[in-house]
């Protein structure tokens, strides 16, 4: 019996070894390569935070930290779709963004977006890519219309390194059409 | 030291246990937003699933995915209350009949469906995306139009119970607008 002690502690420990199988929703595929995790109290989510702090204080130093020189912005407006269904790269890239961005702040007052819990994530892929994502609502009064604006906005940043090299964009833009609208009736 | 042997099998073995260290994205003990993703899940097929039948203007996997109560939030501006966007009225079959709808207005609709994923939060919750290009031929203007999309769903078990959906509205509303001056 005490020759037998030993073998089977070894077999125990095996087994106690094993994960536990766990029951998750979407099952893994190993053919699938965009796979990843995601988090929302990490570096590169605290970076997207400050760079939407700084757009609403219009401190564009902080862009240029975060961001490549070579960025690539993708704003999501039907007329920035291409003949082959393809969205076109706003020209001039991260000069573009700070001067579109600093221009917002001639229009309106007030700017603010949400930054609530969640809102900024970063995905990890299993091959390595990273992408820091923003769900949440930009506010902000018009200087001309007097009107306040609340527009939910969704962006994709795509990292290489510690620079975003890529930013995308998708919201509303009617009521930004309609405060420049107003601005050039004044 | 035959005494010793097994308690040091005992904490070789614990350490034998640890899970390798791999690489992932930093997690933090407090972070409650946080998880896993893929793209070829059942969820994700199911998504690709109802846009296909969206493109054919078939309502039949609204009605098997959806919860008769799902709120869709059209993420527009100034639809928002309390710092939150109101849902469309008219739950699953308000949505249905608005879907149909973009088919009284557009020929040839057409959505992308290679980015789809679904997400697995640490707490249970299940959501999914896709991000696309949404086309189609106005019937009033005769305009063809390319909008990009972003989708996002909400699970309850197998059902949808959230849709949230941000785009650039501008030439739905233009062909709207045309098709009430015919």
């Amino acid at each position: 019996m005490k020759k037998l002690i030993l073998p089977m502690f070894l077999l125990a420990t095996m087994f106690a070894c094993k994960s536990p199988e766990s029951k998750t929703e979407t099952a893994a595929n190993p053919e699938d390569t965009e796979t990843g995790s995601f988090v929302s109290m990490d570096e590169k989510s605290a970076i997207f935070k400050r760079v939407m702090e700084a757009a609403m204080k219009n401190d564009t130093a902080v862009y240029r930290e975060a961001f490549a020189d070579s960025l690539i912005v993708l704003d999501g407006f039907a007329e920035n779709v291409d003949s082959l269904n393809k969205l076109k790269a706003t020209p001039e890239g991260i000069n573009a963004l700070i001067k579109g961005d600093s221009y917002l702040h001639s229009l309106y007052d007030d700017i603010a977006m949400t930054t609530e819990k969640g809102q900024i994530k970063t995905f990890t892929f299993t091959d390595g890519r990273v992408v820091s994502g923003y769900w949440g609502i930009w506010t902000a009064k018009g200087k001309f219309s007097k009107k306040v604006s609340r527009v939910p906005l969704h962006m994709i940043g795509w990292w290489k390194g510690n620079k975003v090299v890529q930013i995308y964009r998708l919201f509303d833009p009617a009521s930004l059409k309609e405060e420049i609208a107003a601005s050039q009736k004044k | 030291m035959k005494k010793l042997l097994l308690p040091m099998m005992f904490v070789a073995m614990m350490f034998a246990c640890t899970s390798p260290e791999t690489k992932k994205a930093d997690v933090s003990s407090t972070d409650k937003e946080t998880g896993t993703f893929s793209s070829q899940d059942e969820k994700s097929k199911k998504v690709k699933e109802l846009i296909e039948a969206y493109m054919n203007n078939d309502s039949t996997k609204i009605y098997e995915y959806y919860v008769d109560t799902v709120k869709i939030y059209d993420q527009m501006g100034n639809r928002q209350e309390n710092g939150k966007t109101i849902a469309s009225p008219g739950g699953r079959s308000g949505f249905a009949a608005n879907e149909r709808m973009n088919h009284d207005l557009f020929t040839d609709i057409k959505l992308t469906t290679d980015n789809i994923k679904s997400f697995v939060f640490t707490d249970g919750r299940v959501h999914s995306a896709l991000w696309g290009m949404w086309t189609g031929k106005g019937k009033y203007s005769n305009q063809s139009i390319s909008v990009p999309v972003h989708l996002v769903f909400i699970w309850e078990g197998d059902k949808v119970v959230r849709e949230y959906r941000f785009f650039d509205p501008t030439a739905l509303i233009a062909e709207v607008t045309a098709s009430q001056k015919k």
